[in-house]
């Protein structure tokens, strides 16, 4: 989608890329955006906090070892 | 309610912390023990204060640390589930903190009753760690992460090392209590290597793996280095232990040959960890960063003065080593690591309590102050080169080196504390609402 928020967080140590979704997950509260994001490794601890508040998100291996996560709001 | 009942499956905030705590709390135990000792502590590493700090650091602090940062590390970095890990956490820090200070009792007045309890204690706590710890990697062996296989390698060493040491703590023990002809300077030498080149520095190695490209953000280990080295390590001290005077293969030659070879493994390792550290893609040092410099100058010393031990075997020498080794090496690179693992835990606990949008959840750089964590570096150290000049009997440096290490300890404690203490203000703030949902 067009309209995804695009957030690159490759490169950076930990927890950098963590708060920087954080940061940004108000913006795609209403529903209207997605939040895709590159990412060098699974971010387990993000998962629990997305379930908890009610964020839904797929994951896919990118060719390069590193992960592509979106995220959206729950309907 | 949901949100209630995520936050209480998982390892609460106190489970590894308090673990983390009392770590510093028992440097600041070993500080004082040194300084109402006095110059005395630092004839040997026999004298019963140095024995009595010696397993103040490597039970009270590394061991401590190691085994909270397991306790942690496993299910949120390996998908490996601990078993009951609240309540058992619990209790092995119980008997784990209450044997360190009665070991550390016993050793001051040399009194068996003391002895006996703190190998009950110590030796029961370990066993329940060791023990949950193996029923942990067995149940979750199918779902374990591909790209941890190697710091799983380096736990599974660790551990059998762990094992090897307790089991020898228990015999001497025994030995001293109940004189059985055998020499306790050597069975002491193993107990002592397998704990240090075994249980620390191999777990220490195979976690550097993963958390220094992780954090430092460095190029990888080559992989030969990840595969190789830590089965070569364990193999050596296998070959130690039984060209050792206990057994009937017994070679002061090949033993010497073999420290000649732990020396030059820990040198590659050493060398390597400097060559990624210096290559880091951020040119600026973090606090953690300096603290893994200081941890490698402190092997790099360890791995000089080992092969050095076997020409002179002088007393001073011998505690420059542990001194090296223990308290520049390993508390240091552990001393490091919790100022990267304590914030981030704080602040991933924090955002199961607080609510994401209220712009309450703290950031990393408030729930742990840089400066705060830098002072405290500069003070550890000046703690290991006073040390060193108090093993050498430099006058006034036994009660210089013990104020040293009380400050630094003491500012570690306070800086954990200060980010433990933000979390539970935000859970007096909001915890409250959530659970009456």
């Amino acid at each position: 989608m067009n309209n995804d928020i695009q957030l690159d967080v490759r490169g950076l140590p930990p927890p950098e890329p963590m708060e920087q979704v954080l940061a940004l997950l108000p913006q795609i509260n209403n529903g209207e955006k997605r939040l895709r994001m590159l990412i060098d490794r699974e971010p387990m601890p993000l998962f629990r906090i997305l379930e908890s508040e009610n964020f839904e998100y797929s994951i896919r291996k990118q060719p390069d070892y590193s992960y592509e996560v979106i995220i959206w709001k729950k309907a | 309610m949901q949100r209630a009942l995520t936050f209480d499956s998982m390892p609460g905030l106190m489970a590894p912390m308090r673990f983390f705590l009392a770590a510093p709390l028992f440097g600041m135990l070993a500080a004082l023990v040194l300084l109402f000792s006095g110059p005395d502590a630092w004839l040997s590493r026999w004298s019963p204060a140095m024995l009595s700090v010696t397993h103040l650091f490597t039970l009270g602090i590394l061991t401590m640390s190691m085994a909270g940062s397991l306790i942690q590390l496993l299910p949120v970095a390996f998908r490996i589930q601990i078993p009951f890990t609240n309540p058992l956490g619990l209790i092995v820090f119980v008997l784990l903190g209450i044997g360190t200070l009665t070991l550390a009792g016993a050793f001051l007045t040399l009194s068996n009753p003391l002895f006996m309890s703190a190998a009950i204690l110590l030796g029961t706590g370990l066993a329940i760690f060791i023990f949950a710890l193996n029923i942990g990697l067995w149940l979750s062996r199918k779902q374990q992460a591909e790209k941890a296989k190697a710091s799983i390698l380096a736990i599974r060493y660790s551990v059998a090392s762990l094992v090897i040491t307790v089991i020898l703590g228990l015999i001497l023990v025994y030995a001293f209590i109940h004189p059985l002809g055998l020499s306790l300077v050597a069975l002491t030498n193993l107990h002592a290597l397998w704990g240090l080149a075994g249980w620390v520095a191999i777990l220490l190695m195979g976690i550097s793996f993963q958390v220094i490209p992780l954090f430092q953000v460095t190029e990888i280990y080559p992989t030969g280095m990840t595969q190789r080295l830590l089965p070569i390590l364990f193999v050596v001290l296998l070959l130690w232990t039984v060209f050792s005077e206990w057994f009937g293969l017994h070679s002061g030659l090949f033993q010497t040959i073999l420290v000649f070879v732990l020396a030059l493994l820990a040198t590659v390792f050493t060398i390597q960890t400097g060559v990624l550290l210096k290559g880091r893609k951020r040119p600026a040092p973090e606090v953690t960063t300096l603290f893994w410099w200081l941890s490698l100058a402190s092997l790099l010393g360890s791995c000089l003065l080992l092969p050095l031990l076997q020409l002179f075997s002088l007393p001073q020498l011998e505690l420059s080593l542990g001194i090296l080794f223990i308290l520049g090496c390993a508390y240091s690179a552990i001393n490091g690591m919790l100022y990267k693992i304590v914030p981030f835990l704080v602040m991933l606990h924090s955002q199961e309590i607080v609510p994401f949008h209220s712009g309450a959840a703290p950031k990393i750089k408030d729930i742990l102050p840089e400066t705060h964590a830098k002072r405290q570096f500069w003070v550890q150290l000046l703690t290991v080169p006073a040390m060193l000049a108090a093993a050498w009997q430099v006058p006034g440096f036994a009660t210089l080196a013990a104020l040293l290490l009380l400050a630094s300890a003491g500012m570690l404690f306070f800086n954990l504390l200060g980010a433990v203490r933000i979390y539970g203000r935000l859970a007096k703030q909001f915890k409250k609402p959530v659970k009456s949902q």
